[in-house]
């Protein structure tokens, strides 16, 4: 009897389980709400999900370093990469790979700026991305006045659109990143490296897992992960716009928390992601089928994840000496 | 044993029986002592002996598991005895590690410290200014040379120590002083001027305790001398007795400890080949060594009284930070401070173990999960640990286990330079035995092993041993060639004053002969 | 510092003292953020609200203030009371600033959109005539820039509580082993950060006259900026007043610059993210070189 009891204390304790489980009550609350049936909203949900849990993966990685890394360019970079896409693609098919490859060479770049300025000049990671980010907006602008846009590559719209077996193709593709990053942080030695730098700093260093490099390869990895979010994005989306990446920052940093990574690193959940990343959505959805004013909606999206977090209580890693 | 010059109504520090243990190891072991203010007394000894663990238990740091301190007859240590309970007492102590705010300035720092009775009102700063000011009056003269209003991030150490002393000495109701190392960032002047302090304290029935490891100043200093060697209490003499040389037999003889031996020690031939380390060390001072090397083969000790700079010395062969004419094979690096810079605490144990050998075969090489169970059964079995521990959080296991697991990990990596810091601290004497082995083994394959030990007992296992002290290595002994008590004693020379440096760089030499100028009366 | 200085010296292009007035009009509203940020800065936290919350003033001082003033006040001191609240929130449960501050600038984002949902209202006369106030010899905003870092200046080095603060970001262990509490430290510090972004709100509302709750949004960034720039740090609650208000001004300048080279505002990002790497670059290597 103590050992099940012992075994579901276990289970509860990770974080996701919170937050598939939370979202699991939302989805109950919403089907009598609205029109639709029980699994359309579910399905609905997850692939409206399946972009911040890219973006939020890429800032997984980031805040798994420690030290308080975290990436507040991923909305700039995302933004800057859905322009560069859209305007590749110009309304057309035939320049779609160039066009993705150009987003994830955009993301990448970014990504390897704030490493450059993270790792080499050991600027704090909240202010070097912040500022990388603000070079990436100005970019943005540039692009939009001077850019004439058509429109996104009629394919990628579609793709968004379709599904095989009622799962959208974005939620496919989000669920297969989600395993290709789960296997690289739990299969490969860049997890372990990862993982013990965000661990303690110091003994990284000393123990060959290389810190530094690690760290930069973080923000790269975050900022690919970034372009990748915008490829898909501008195809659901409809193309490029100021503010398409706007609500990425407080999104992926959220269903980062509420995941079960911890902010002080050396802890990632990748399940968690797509648990707090679908919370989020289904928080979105119920917030807006309840036909809610946009500032109650801010609101209880703030409160809440506020609430989960004082919940919660993130462990602080101490390192006594 | 105590010299009672004067009257006995002196209020006295009676400490009785006192014992205090930090895991396996017993750093005070049923202490009795006697302090009053007759004398100024000083406490030494080797690493190890208990000094600063005896005086935190008396300034309320840490709690003792047995014995009992008494001041003028009333019981200190009672449950619960905190610094704040030890400041209201009268007791206070002053660390080597500062407690200052160091964006805050002197004045500021006295106003958190003693905070203000007086009104509401801006006449605060005014007065911790004249407090601070007083204060390093009293403990240090006329011209002592810091301004009140000096933020404390731009003194030096020894301007920062001096506010340390003047403030904890400054407190109107001071019974008992403890000072740890006062002295290690002083020039002779301002010791001058500490030492005629103490004796104006000590006029008024201020109770003086000393630890210190600058043997050549206790005659000036102090007036009687406690000796501590591995936690008990070996010696207790009038300074004017007794001799350097005397104190140093008391601090650093044989140890009488037996010692359970579970495999034979062998000692290894000499190796011969290319050194695993060649290092170019810049000589500040006269006697410092230039050159530091290992051969393969070779168990070299890092010997040192505490923070003579080992675990940095170590950590900057490991980073690599020497220059270019000095050379440094493949290291490892493995640490005695588990928690700080050690393990992963999140991790299993074999997954600490494995994590070097994981992270050096390429960034984004993939493994699999029996790789690393296999890779760290095979260790344990090697180092004798249970493999049910595998998969047991690393802060499940023991001291001495966690310690294996780091040992396996560094090993795993097949450096031709071991470089350990310190990895018996706070270990079990039989797993202490085992490593002995296992670093014994290593050099017989034909690595070098460079060992910061600070138990004076394992320097039998090292060829040849390094002393530092001050941050630089100072001598360099063949083991077999000189006795034990020479080497313990290198680590108590004197490296020199400040005064003494080679300057660094023109700009340095300018500096010096500024201060030289000024310095004239 | 220095860096500062010899940037702004560059800036004798504008003679006008009048011309320089009105280009600076905005400027002390960065300062009081800039200020606001420090005491935040100063206990080792950071701030990602402010811009936000801006916009709630803004609202509060269009709608309330201007209809039924007591009631308008009594709401600003309630909003007021939400930064010491979310200071004692993350002190005792242990939340990372970073988070706790981004979620609240969603609640105060969705507080002003509820009490005004649409541009409108209207600020009070009083306070719409306050930023533009003419005084001889010296334009007004300067005026307030001076007397901003001043009171600043006073608070943060001078008074007790400053002094407090700033040895709870310098040293903790210490403040907590001499018997201070170290969670009223921290409250009162987010108090005074409260106070001081009402009055950089309220400011705004006087330049704005119109209430619009998503007016403010871009001064989190811009303040941030400003603090770097002026020198003060992230780690070790080491914060420089007046160094915010030259930050402030600094940035100011560099638009007006800008704009006096006729670089387009598409680069007005850029040159920001641009001039923070510079400067945290720059600072980081005269920082090792002076210590080797």
């Amino acid at each position: 009897m103590t050992t099940l009891k012992l075994r579901a204390g276990r289970l509860f304790s990770q974080a996701w389980v919170v937050s598939f489980g939370a979202s699991l009550l939302i989805l109950l609350a919403l089907i009598p709400m609205s029109s639709r049936g029980p699994i359309e909203v579910l399905l609905s949900n997850f692939s409206l999900s399946s972009f911040v849990v890219i973006a939020a993966l890429g800032q997984m990685i980031v805040v798994s370093t420690g030290r308080g890394a975290i990436d507040l360019s991923i909305p700039y970079t995302i933004t800057l990469s859905v322009y560069v896409a859209t305007i590749i693609q110009a309304g057309r098919d035939d320049h779609l790979a160039l066009s993705t490859v150009a987003a994830l060479a955009v993301g990448a770049l970014v990504g390897a700026v704030n490493g450059f300025a993270v790792v080499v000049l050991r600027i704090p990671a909240m202010v070097a991305t912040l500022s990388v980010g603000f070079i990436a907006q100005s970019l943005v602008q540039i692009l939009s006045s001077t850019a004439r846009l058509v429109g996104p590559s009629p394919a990628i719209a579609a793709l968004s659109r379709a599904d095989i077996f009622g799962f959208s193709v974005f939620t496919l593709i989000a669920i297969v990143i989600c395993l290709l990053v789960g296997l690289l942080i739990f299969r490969t030695s860049f997890g372990v490296r990862l993982l013990g730098t965000g661990q303690n700093d110091i003994a990284a260093r000393l123990a060959d897992l290389n810190p530094s490099s690690t760290r930069w390869m973080a923000f790269d990895l975050s900022g690919l992960l970034a372009g990748i979010t915008a490829v898909l994005l501008g195809g659901y989306s409809g193309g490029a716009s100021l503010g398409v990446g706007a609500s990425f920052l407080i999104s992926s940093i959220a269903a980062v928390v509420l995941g079960g990574t911890l902010m002080s690193g050396g802890k990632s959940s990748v399940a968690g992601i797509f648990g707090g990343a679908l919370f989020l959505t289904f928080l979105v959805t119920l917030t807006s089928t309840l036909d809610m004013a946009f500032g109650l909606r801010s609101i209880i999206e703030g409160l809440v994840i506020l609430v989960a977090l004082a919940v919660g209580g993130q462990k602080v890693l101490k390192k006594s000496r | 044993m105590t010299t009672n010059l004067g009257a006995s109504s002196q209020p006295k520090l009676t400490i009785s029986g006192l014992v205090k243990s930090y895991g396996p190891t017993r750093a005070v072991s049923d202490v009795s002592l006697e302090f009053d203010s007759t004398s100024i007394n000083a406490v030494i000894g080797g690493n190890g002996a208990g000094k600063s663990t005896l005086m935190k238990v008396i300034a309320g740091e840490a709690q003792a598991d047995a014995g009992s301190i008494h001041l003028a007859g009333e019981l200190v240590t009672t449950e619960g005895y905190s610094p704040t309970t030890a400041h209201e007492l009268g007791i206070r102590i002053v660390h080597q590690e500062l407690s200052l705010a160091n964006s805050l300035t002197v004045a500021e720092n006295f106003y958190i410290e003693q905070k203000d009775s007086g009104s509401l009102g801006f006449g605060w700063r005014k007065r911790a200014s004249t407090a601070a000011r007083s204060a390093l009056k009293q403990s240090f003269g006329s011209d002592h040379g810091i301004s009140p209003a000096a933020r404390v991030s731009n003194l030096d150490a020894g301007e920062r120590q001096m506010v340390e002393i003047a403030r904890a000495a400054s407190v109107p109701n001071l019974r008992v002083l403890i000072m740890d190392e006062p002295t290690s960032a002083l020039g002779p002047e301002r010791v001058k001027c500490l030492g005629k302090f103490m004796r104006d304290l000590q006029g008024r029935g201020v109770i003086i305790i000393l630890i210190t490891h600058k043997m050549e100043e206790l005659g000036a200093l102090t007036d009687r001398v406690v000796v501590l060697r591995e936690g008990a209490l070996v010696d207790d003499t009038p300074t004017v007795s007794t001799t350097t040389i005397k104190l140093l037999s008391k601090m650093l003889g044989g140890s009488e400890q037996a010692r359970e031996r579970v495999i034979a020690v062998q000692q290894t031939d000499q190796a011969s080949g290319d050194l695993v380390l060649d290092l170019h060390q810049r000589q500040v001072h006269e006697q410092d060594l230039a050159r530091i090397e290992v051969a393969p083969g070779e168990v070299v000790g890092l010997l040192g009284l505490q923070d003579a700079g080992q675990e940095q010395f170590l950590r900057k062969i490991k980073d690599g930070k020497f220059g270019r004419k000095s050379k440094i094979a493949k290291t490892a690096y493995i640490t005695g401070d588990r928690k700080f810079d050690g393990i992963f605490q999140l991790w299993s144990a074999q997954a600490n173990l494995a994590a070097s050998w994981l992270s050096r075969r390429g960034m984004f090489r993939g493994y699999r999960p029996n790789q690393v169970t296999e890779m760290a059964a095979g260790w344990f079995e090697k180092l004798n640990l249970n493999p049910s521990a595998g998969e047991k959080a690393i802060g499940q296991l023991s001291g001495g286990m966690q310690q294996k697991v780091l040992f396996a990990r560094g090993l795993s990596t097949n450096s031709d330079l071991l470089l350990l810091n310190d990895p018996t601290r706070g270990v079990d004497l039989a797993t202490k035995n085992e490593m002995y082995s296992i670093i014994r083994e290593s050099a017989n394959e034909g690595k070098g092993v460079l060992w910061y030990s600070s138990e004076d007992s394992e320097i039998e296992f090292f060829d040849r041993t390094y002393v530092m002290r001050g941050g630089a290595v100072i001598a360099g002994f063949v083991n077999a060639d000189v006795e034990t008590h020479e080497i313990k004693s290198a680590m108590f020379a004197s490296r020199g004053s400040e005064e003494d440096e080679r300057p660094r760089s023109v700009l340095q030499k300018v500096v010096r002969l500024l201060r030289t100028i000024s310095v004239q009366p | 510092m220095t860096v500062l200085l010899v940037i702004d010296s560059k800036q004798s292009i504008l003679s006008n003292p009048f011309g320089l007035g009105l280009i600076l009009t905005l400027a002390p509203v960065l300062a009081l953020t800039a200020m606001s940020q420090n005491f935040i800065l100063a206990v080792g936290d950071i701030d990602l609200g402010i811009g936000p919350y801006m916009g709630l003033v803004v609202v509060v001082a269009a709608t309330a203030i201007s209809t039924n003033p007591l009631l308008g006040i009594a709401l600003l001191i309630a909003v007021t009371a939400l930064y010491p609240l979310i200071g004692w929130i993350l002190k005792v449960r242990q939340i990372p600033a970073v988070i706790a501050t981004l979620s609240m600038s969603f609640i105060y984002s969705g507080l002003a959109l509820t009490i005004l949902p649409n541009v409108g209202g209207l600020v009070p006369g009083w306070l719409s005539s306050f930023p533009r106030i003419q005084v001889p010899l010296v334009p007004f905003p300067i005026l307030l820039l001076l007397v901003i870092g001043f009171a600043g200046y006073f608070v943060i080095d001078k008074t007790r509580i400053g002094t407090l603060i700033r040895a709870l970001g310098s040293n903790e262990q210490a403040l907590r082993d001499s018997g201070w509490n170290t969670t009223i430290v921290k409250v009162v510090s987010y108090a005074l950060a409260g106070v001081t972004a009402t009055l950089a709100g309220l400011m705004f509302a006087g330049i704005a006259t119109a209430g619009d709750a998503n007016s403010a949004n871009g001064y989190t960034l811009m303040t941030i900026a400003a603090v770097v720039v002026g020198g003060s740090e992230f780690v070790g609650g080491k914060v420089t007043a007046i160094g915010a208000v030259l930050g402030a001004t600094l940035l100011s300048l560099v638009g007006v610059l800008l704009a006096v080279f006729a670089v387009p505002s598409l680069f007005a990002s850029a040159t920001m993210g641009l001039l923070l790497i510079f400067v945290m670059g720059l600072r980081r290597l005269t920082k090792d070189g002076a210590r080797g």
